[in-house]
């Protein structure tokens, strides 16, 4: 969060002197447009296959996999949309349903995550209690082990529990985020004292505290987290291709991945993927635009500050 | 670091503390400690959904270590990281140099949004899109290439092109989270630090090897060690773009798990193979923090 507020608040001149040390000096305009060239170039093979699949997804299907390609979009149509979203060419394939399997899933999942996070990270930033540090490095430590370690034992547990095929395994499984509590925590860990103490002379018990005073300052950082959080289990693709197995319950991946490995013949076939992967992406990337500055912000406190 | 000697702590202070954090706690030890012991205990069994689950010793750990399949899935595994790891950092860091270097701030906004977009997108839609890049006879990569007057190359079905072709397609597609710290790193170096060494009289590349380098290492060991673990994992580009093939030759830990999991119902297997590539990867990543703290003391 200082980085950021750094990168905002830095004044020109400081970036400028920044900028010419890492440029060799006495060329500093000749390589000002090399670099410019540069950036160019890798942006365009960075974002080529959005673009790619953007176009491709409005082509008619008989235009999709032609040779040579046709890299300009000359008569859009909603074919491919309309095939995917009426499952035409795959049976059983209710799309409508899958979406509504995510979006709802993903709600409730946001907000208890949120809420389960904020309610810990306010009391490991906030209250002492024995053990207090050593439990919050323990959690934080979990999320360098590689998720295939416990994956397993995570699957037996749920079948035991009979939650697969119910939206119980979408939901309950990845509730305690370590990195939601991180973030949360890093957060209320600056929040002034002198808050919290007059709230408590003023006679504010715990949970007054959390709610009337963290939970509004820290509304930036709640949308951060809450963005955050719907957006991995909008593209958790592993965990329920895992333990989902009957198409009504599918999220879209799952059902996605089912439908392409179901079609036959590509030319068709490429038309559908692309819209299928551009309805995905549209929601994560709208998201983004949106929260541009609070995501930036989030992804380099765990980097800076851990 | 505990309050321990400064008893004016309330025992309310300590409850509201172990509630608060409760509900947390709760689910953290059902869904995320538990699993620890019970895949350990999976690893010396051998399960079974329905019937008599046997205790089999250490058969299982015996079974992954003589199976081919494994032994090349956990090759591959990190053959791949091999890949993907250096080449996306080098690249991250260059791009960030680039977008920093920039003159107007709203450029740098742009590219760093721009670099990161593909990052927001499932790792499945990108696999999705791929597969149409790399099809091997309307795909634009081929395509590209017979504009040069090359042979087509088949990038997802010749075993020795496979798995680098989806290494490839990740160090295309995945840089935006390494570019952005990589930026915020850049933009934290102190510019005295330059001023001084102008004084000294340092040349360009001396500056830059004696400042802009140590300074970034934390940051470079953060996006070292995080994309490793994510390399050493891969699972959906496999599952969507090659299915381990062909003949094993992009079977990595994930996809391998997978298998004996879903398909050969192994749960077993499946946990012993979990927790080597856990044993595999916690020593790597201690690895890299020795080699970045011998880096560092400079």
């Amino acid at each position: 969060m200082a980085t950021q507020s750094r990168l905002n608040r830095q004044t020109p001149s400081l970036i400028e002197t920044l900028q010419l040390r890492l440029l060799p000096e006495g060329a500093a305009s000749v390589w000002r447009y090399i670099a410019l060239l540069m950036i160019l170039v890798l942006a365009a093979v960075s974002l080529f296959p959005l673009y790619w699949a953007l176009i491709t997804s409005f082509k008619h299907p008989s235009d999709v996999a032609t040779i040579p390609p046709s890299f300009v979009l000359t008569r859009p149509v909603l074919k491919n949309y309309i095939d995917l979203m009426t499952g035409s060419g795959v049976a059983n394939s209710p799309v409508l349903r899958w979406f509504w399997n995510s979006v709802f899933t993903g709600a409730v999942f946001t907000f208890g995550v949120v809420l389960v996070a904020s309610l810990a990270g306010y009391s490991f930033a906030r209250k002492q209690f024995p053990l207090r540090d050593k439990l919050f490095w323990l959690i934080i430590s979990t999320m360098l082990v590689p998720a295939w370690s416990t994956l397993i034992a995570s699957y037996v547990l749920t079948l035991k529990l009979g939650m697969h095929d119910t939206y119980w395994a979408l939901i309950l499984p990845g509730l305690a985020s370590p990195f939601a509590l991180f973030l949360f925590r890093q957060f209320a860990v600056t929040l002034p004292d002198e808050l919290f103490q007059a709230a408590r002379i003023d006679g504010a018990h715990e949970l007054q505290l959390w709610y009337t005073i963290t939970l509004p300052l820290s509304r930036p950082v709640l949308a951060t987290l809450a963005i955050f959080t719907f957006t991995y289990h909008w593209n958790d693709f592993l965990w329920p291709l895992l333990v989902l197995n009957k198409p009504n319950i599918y999220t879209m991946p799952v059902g996605v991945s089912i439908i392409m490995f179901q079609l036959k013949g590509t030319g068709p076939a490429y038309g559908i993927g692309m819209s299928a992967a551009i309805l995905m992406s549209v929601l994560p990337i709208v998201a983004f635009i949106m929260m541009q500055k609070q995501m930036i912000q989030g992804i380099t406190i765990g980097s800076l500050k851990g | 670091m505990f309050p321990w000697p400064r008893l004016t702590v309330s025992q309310t202070e300590i409850l509201w503390g172990y509630l608060l954090i409760l509900p947390f706690m709760a689910f953290f030890a059902v869904f995320f400690l538990f699993p620890y012991g019970m895949v350990i205990w999976l690893s010396v069994v051998d399960w079974a959904p329905r019937g008599t689950t046997e205790f089999v010793g250490l058969q299982n750990y015996a079974d992954v270590v003589e199976m081919d399949s494994a032994q090349k899935a956990m090759f591959n595994s990190f053959y791949y990281a091999l890949m993907v790891v250096p080449i996306s950092t080098a690249l991250s860091l260059l791009t960030a140099v680039l977008i920093v270097s920039l003159r107007s701030s709203q450029l740098r906004g742009f590219f760093q949004a721009a670099f990161y977009l593909p990052g927001v997108i499932s790792g499945l839609a990108v696999a999705i899109i791929w597969r149409f890049v790399f099809d091997f006879h309307v795909g634009v990569l081929n395509y590209a290439l017979s504009l040069v007057n090359l042979e087509p190359v088949n990038w997802l079905g010749n075993i020795y092109a496979a798995l680098p072709s989806l290494a490839g397609m990740a160090i295309v597609s995945s840089n935006g989270v390494a570019i952005i710290i990589f930026c915020a790193a850049l933009l934290s170096i102190p510019s005295s630090l330059y001023d001084a060494a102008a004084v000294d009289g340092a040349a360009f590349w001396r500056k830059h090897w004696s400042i802009t380098l140590p300074l970034l290492t934390p940051a470079m060991l953060y996006v070292i060690v995080v994309s490793t673990l994510g390399a050493l994992q891969v699972f959906v580009p496999i599952y969507v773009l090659t299915r381990g093939g062909p003949v094993y030759s992009t079977i990595t830990v994930g996809y391998y798990i997978y298998n004996q999991l879903i398909f050969y119902a192994n749960a077993g297997t499946a946990a012993a193979a979990g927790l080597l590539l856990l044993v595999a990867t916690v020593g790597f990543t201690i690895f890299q923090f020795r080699r970045f703290s011998q880096v560092v003391e400079f």
